[in-house]
């Protein structure tokens, strides 16, 4: 690949194959190692891609497949990650810290389908081709990590939109969309 | 919920402009130069190795076990199986199936051990599940236990610790860091599980409180592997138990003034660490120093400690690196060592002597 190209790819996809492995893993030094491997395969990649939907579509595979086989090492695959890994919440607001944690509360299978799905706008249809799992199970894993999400959330109090503590999810901002 | 809020939640995790700066600097160097001198897979590298390792050794030691193991804590071959699967060298390894190492490695590790009383379980298969024994070296609490399935092994593909853990200091809880757990299938089809835990505060009390759970994890589908492992409650089995760890582990400190550096030939580029103290126990060593400006990733080398017989034992990161300029990284050694008989480390290829 053409220098100048990979440094358009990598600028264009960086945050996107870091955010997939972080999420996935839930910790920094991993989720380094697996972006720069991916990166690494593409710019060794000798084929070329249909658009560039296909080749964001190749790298979110490459990526979590490289994170499932990292998980899969016999030590390592069973290392706990605690909070302590994520980043740092300085930056967030109250709203966004409960939710970045009770995100990360979620198993892993859960996090990533719903990144896939509320963040990168892929479809039902989309992610089970990119993740080569059955449509349906990705249905399933996606409403169970709503429910999931829902109940971290409840536990923590309630959840905080603007000012106001919402108990009940269902009351909600009218203009909202929502998970 | 918002999914904007998701969105923007979410947003704030990017790639460090390190990691994509180490992104474009390899890229350039396979461009540059012959691709096999990158070490882009130098961290998995090391994984793969200690996958390999695992599985020789399980082999291995589940030969050669014998009845003696299940002396529990008047024996003490569940405390070199617990080290078993974290990366032996060629050296430590024949070392630790020395019958003579044997009694040297108990003797000195008689000051770590604790004792476990009240050991109660609960619920799935509670009834199969014993202690062997524990053993702390301040930095990390580790213990065994002996665990006899229901199901047949081959059911079976890990047996794993639960997400409820507490461990409490006189009745005052610890943040737990890091769980780690490994299992070896003994003879007759019980398993030896070792649990490492790391918390927040040095692990010196005499009064602690475990209380844990474990699974027996199985693959929904074995021929698909996205599948996994899967957690069922009805398949889980808490314990808990005191431990009394009051003795301290001995620690042996050097000063050093070493510079401890790796060059990267393709990038002309120096990563360097200054090195001012070593603190060693008989399970692990802390090096204190000062990052360079090109912060050394000790991930990247391999270190190993080498004994007054000049035997190479490896080490294994175990974080404690921080990016400020004043900092200290931790290692673990791959066997118990008595600190005395370390007489060098080893970074890559650099020796740095701690006797003379």
């Amino acid at each position: 690949m053409d220098k100048q190209d990979f440094q358009d790819r990598l600028k264009l996809y960086k945050d996107m194959v870091y955010r997939i492995a972080f999420t996935y893993l839930k910790n920094k030094a991993d989720a380094e190692d697996i972006s720069q491997d991916t990166f690494l395969k593409l710019y060794l990649h000798e084929g070329s891609f249909k658009d560039s939907e296909s080749e964001k579509a190749w790298l979110i595979r490459v990526t979590l497949n490289a994170c499932c086989n990292l998980k899969k090492s016999f030590w390592q695959g069973r290392r706990e990650d605690m909070p302590e890994n994520l980043p740092s919440t300085e930056v967030f607001t109250t709203e966004e810290s409960r939710l970045y944690h009770a995100v990360f509360e979620l198993p892993y299978k859960y996090r990533i389908v719903i990144l896939l799905y509320y963040y990168e706008e892929y479809s039902v249809k989309e992610i089970s081709s990119i993740m080569n799992i059955n449509q349906s199970t990705i249905q399933t894993q996606l409403d169970r990590g709503r429910k999931k999400l829902k109940k971290q959330l409840e536990k923590q109090g309630g959840f905080y939109y603007g000012k106001e503590v919402i108990s009940e999810y269902n009351v909600t901002h009218k203009n909202a969309e929502f998970l | 919920m918002e999914k904007k809020l998701f969105q923007n939640t979410m947003s704030h995790i990017r790639m460090p402009s390190s990691c994509e700066e180490d992104i474009l600097r390899k890229a350039e160097a396979i461009s540059c130069e012959n691709e096999k001198i990158i070490n882009m897979k130098s961290r998995r590298r090391s994984r793969c190795f200690t996958v390999i390792m695992a599985v020789c050794l399980s082999i291995v030691m589940v030969s050669t076990i014998t009845v003696s193991a299940f002396n529990g804590f008047n024996g003490h071959n569940w405390l070199l199986e617990m080290f078993s699967g974290k990366g032996f060298t060629y050296e430590s390894e024949k070392l630790v199936l020395d019958p003579e190492y044997k009694d040297k490695l108990y003797s000195l590790t008689q000051d770590c051990m604790g004792e476990i009383t009240n050991f109660n379980s609960s619920g799935y298969n509670s009834s199969n599940i014993k202690p062997i024994g524990a053993i702390s070296d301040g930095t990390a609490l580790y213990f065994t236990l002996q665990y006899t399935p229901e199901k047949p092994s081959n059911q079976i593909e890990y047996i794993l610790p639960g997400d409820e853990r507490t461990i409490k200091s006189r009745n005052k809880e610890l943040d737990i860091i890091n769980v780690s757990s490994a299992e070896v299938l003994q003879d007759d089809g019980s398993y030896f599980v070792w649990i490492m835990v790391t918390t927040d505060k040095p692990i010196k009390t005499s009064d602690m409180t475990v209380e844990m759970s474990l699974y027996e994890a199985r693959r929904k589908d074995k021929s698909k592997d996205k599948d996994k492992v899967e957690l069922y409650e009805s398949d889980k089995c808490c314990f808990a138990f005191n431990v009394d760890i009051e003795k301290n582990t001995k620690v042996i400190r050097y000063s050093m003034d070493e510079t401890i550096s790796k060059e990267i030939d393709v990038l002309k580029l120096k990563k360097l660490f200054y090195a001012d103290k070593a603190e060693l126990s008989a399970f692990c060593m802390r090096i204190y120093g000062e990052t360079g400006t090109n912060c050394l990733d000790f991930n990247t080398i391999p270190v190993k400690i080498i004994t007054d017989n000049g035997v190479e034992i490896g080490c294994i990161l175990d974080g404690g690196m921080t990016f400020t300029k004043k900092t200290d990284v931790l290692f673990r050694y791959t066997m118990p060592v008595d600190p005395e008989t370390i007489t060098a480390i080893k970074f890559g290829d650099q020796i740095v002597n701690l006797k003379d």
